[in-house]
């Protein structure tokens, strides 16, 4: 998105023609191919896709921790002025965890299991800030206490299995703010948790994250969920951004085939029966060729020149589709 | 309520586990028991779609093992066409076992990952007896069923995408000619542009096999949408039972309506999410619901003891 109407005059984050090989066998696929994406300060940015649409990969590649067989193969990370891509691990390792957090679907995994979680979030702020042992451990109980966990002083002994789904993401949420970070990354945070306790948990996040003015980058496959708490979304497909735009925008006058069908499909609580709206087919292969538009042969609407070339990107201001039909 | 003679049916269903805390609980045997189904009775009637909707922990999965006899429940009937199923023997509960299939949510992990799907297939066909030509014609007949093309049938489970191979799962129950399938959670690893189509497919066999389902789901809209009576559950009790309209629209229980409130809702749902942390129907809900075991009560006895 290089038009700025759409982008506040300084993104915190800007994104610019990202691109992510995943190794296939012996050669190199690109899973990500060009996105751009710009988050500016205090903004909440969502991201949403499908499985293998790139979304995740994207996240993981801001902070540089994509998988071995992943690399970034193009384009830009620019946070805060300085690009990512191509820094020392040094540098990283200063800015991961202290200027970046990040949050994951599944806290069991990311909370280390043999160290109490107070212990956790002592270490990170010890490491990240000159902060006193006993200072510390008051800022423990303040953090628990931001993130909605009652009892904090009793908590913080406790060990990650010992606490529910919906704790471990309030613990680690409150170890991902305890550094003070300028952007959240929440890669599907919720998707674990039951909707009673989800929604408690995204009540929370939204809460912390005005309080403390930070950007967040919520990636998620729920698109409900998305347009209740985001300013801005974008649509992934086969790793690219099909659409981007204000979210009441993307919601109420959708320009990309692909998010209009996936609108459809979100099953609602409106006593409607029948048959399921769906969109046929599968997502392309990640090792798959692509000509054409990748959403072509799913789509509806689609016609013989998307299938030949690569639609254009379509622009307004503050809205963005690549499609061919939505010029 | 339940009157003799119906097609599925649960009395009084309970299931207890024994929580194992420490040595002397052991040895004096007073190891505290809970109940993951605490006295669940119900209907299902012949040819239809019967929903059951319920957090994780509420009992749901394991109600659905009973059904389908991978476990025994601690107290309670359930009579399938009039029969106790506990007592079926021999041949009898053979065909019990044949007629009551399972679809599981993990369709990955629930098929051999070293065997192909012709190979799934066929072992599923010749616990009925099928095999040779009648087993070939009558696995191309499955695919079809399911709607997946036959060229798949020499690929590895791995091989499939999720929608794919949880077609592969509902092929391999309908193999063993069911009168009742058991889905649990059969769509909720699926990307949601895949779910509407695994839905569907359920009510197409439901209404062209006549086959009778237990769809078991955390989503009540899916649920809502697919089934003609659904019962909601919570800590192990069916706490609301419905058509999808009255669940929905009138809803009697707290939970249910706490379970409505819950569902993100697009648009319509923004900044209702500035409300306080815990709300009074929080609280309501926390005093109605069984403590969560284990997690937050041995959590905070472990941490006291260390403390």
């Amino acid at each position: 998105m290089r038009q700025p109407q759409s982008v506040p005059p300084k993104p915190l984050l800007h994104i610019d023609g990202l691109r992510i090989a995943f190794k296939a066998g012996r050669q190199w696929r690109e899973v990500v191919r060009g996105v751009d994406l710009s988050v500016a300060p205090g903004e909440v940015v969502g991201l949403v896709g499908e499985s293998g649409s790139g979304k995740s990969l994207t996240a993981l590649s801001i902070l540089q921790v994509l998988p071995p067989e992943a690399r970034i193969a193009g384009g830009r990370i620019v946070f805060d002025g300085t690009n990512l891509v191509g820094l020392s691990r040094k540098a990283m390792n200063k800015r991961r965890g202290r200027d970046i957090a990040m949050i994951f679907q599944d806290p069991l995994t990311a909370l280390n299991p043999v160290i109490p979680v107070g212990r956790q979030i002592y270490d990170s702020l010890r490491t990240h800030q000159t902060i006193g042992h006993k200072a510390a451990l008051e800022r423990i109980q303040e953090l628990l206490e931001m993130v909605g966990i009652r009892h904090p002083r009793e908590r913080m002994r406790a060990y990650p299995h010992e606490l529910s789904g919906g704790m471990r993401q309030r613990v680690m949420t409150a170890l991902a703010i305890s550094s003070n970070p300028k952007l959240l990354i929440a890669d599907e945070p919720t998707t674990a948790l039951d909707v009673t306790v989800q929604a408690r948990v995204i009540g929370m996040l939204d809460r912390v994250r005005r309080d403390l003015g930070i950007a967040v980058l919520f990636i998620s496959h729920n698109l409900e969920l998305i347009a209740e708490i985001c300013d801005r979304v974008s649509v992934m497909y086969a790793g690219k951004v099909v659409e981007s735009s204000a979210v009441e925008t993307v919601f109420e006058t959708p320009r990309h085939p692909y998010t209009r069908q996936l609108l459809r499909c979100i099953p609602r609580l409106d006593g409607a029966s029948g048959p399921m709206p769906t969109i046929p087919g599968l997502p392309p292969r990640f090792d798959s060729e692509l000509v054409g538009c990748p959403f072509a042969p799913r789509c509806d609407e689609a016609s013989d020149r998307c299938r030949a070339a690569e639609p254009p990107a379509w622009r307004e201001p503050g809205h963005l589709a690549v499609c061919w039909e939505a010029a | 309520m339940i009157q003799p003679g119906h097609f599925f049916e649960l009395h009084d269903v309970r299931k207890e586990y024994v929580l194992r805390r420490g040595l002397l609980q052991r040895l004096t045997r007073r190891a505290p028991k809970v109940a993951a189904v605490d006295g669940v009775s119900l209907s299902i009637e012949r040819g239809t779609i019967f929903g059951l909707v319920g957090e994780s922990g509420c009992g749901k999965s394991t109600l659905a093992q009973i059904m389908v006899r991978l476990i025994e429940p601690t107290a309670g009937k359930v009579l399938y066409r009039g029969a106790d199923v506990a007592r079926l023997r021999g041949e009898e509960e053979r065909a019990y076992r044949h007629a009551v299939q399972m679809v599981f949510q993990d369709s990955g992990s629930s098929l051999n990952p070293r065997k192909r799907i012709r190979r799934v297939l066929a072992e599923a066909l010749s616990a009925r007896g099928v095999g040779g030509a009648a087993a070939r014609s009558e696995i191309a007949t499955l695919m079809r069923q399911v709607g997946l093309d036959t060229a798949l049938l020499h690929r590895f489970p791995h091989e499939l995408s999720g929608g794919q191979r949880q077609r592969v799962g509902i092929a391999r129950a309908l193999a063993m000619k069911p009168e009742v399938l058991v889905a649990d959670e059969p769509v909720s690893a699926l990307d949601v542009s895949l779910q509407g189509q695994i839905i569907n497919l359920l009510c197409d066999l439901n209404r062209e096999l006549g086959l009778t389902i237990v769809l078991i789901s955390h989503d009540l809209a899916v649920v809502a949408r697919a089934c003609t009576q659904i019962g909601v559950m919570n800590a192990g009790k069916i706490v609301e039972r419905g058509t999808p309209q009255q669940v929905l629209f009138s809803p009697v229980d707290p939970f249910t309506r706490q379970l409505l409130a819950s569902v993100p809702r697009g648009l319509a749902g923004r900044h209702r999410r500035l409300e306080p942390d815990i709300s009074p129907a929080e609280k309501a809900l926390r005093s109605v619901r069984q403590p969560r075991l284990p997690a937050d009560e041995i959590g905070r006895q472990r941490s006291a003891s260390i403390a």
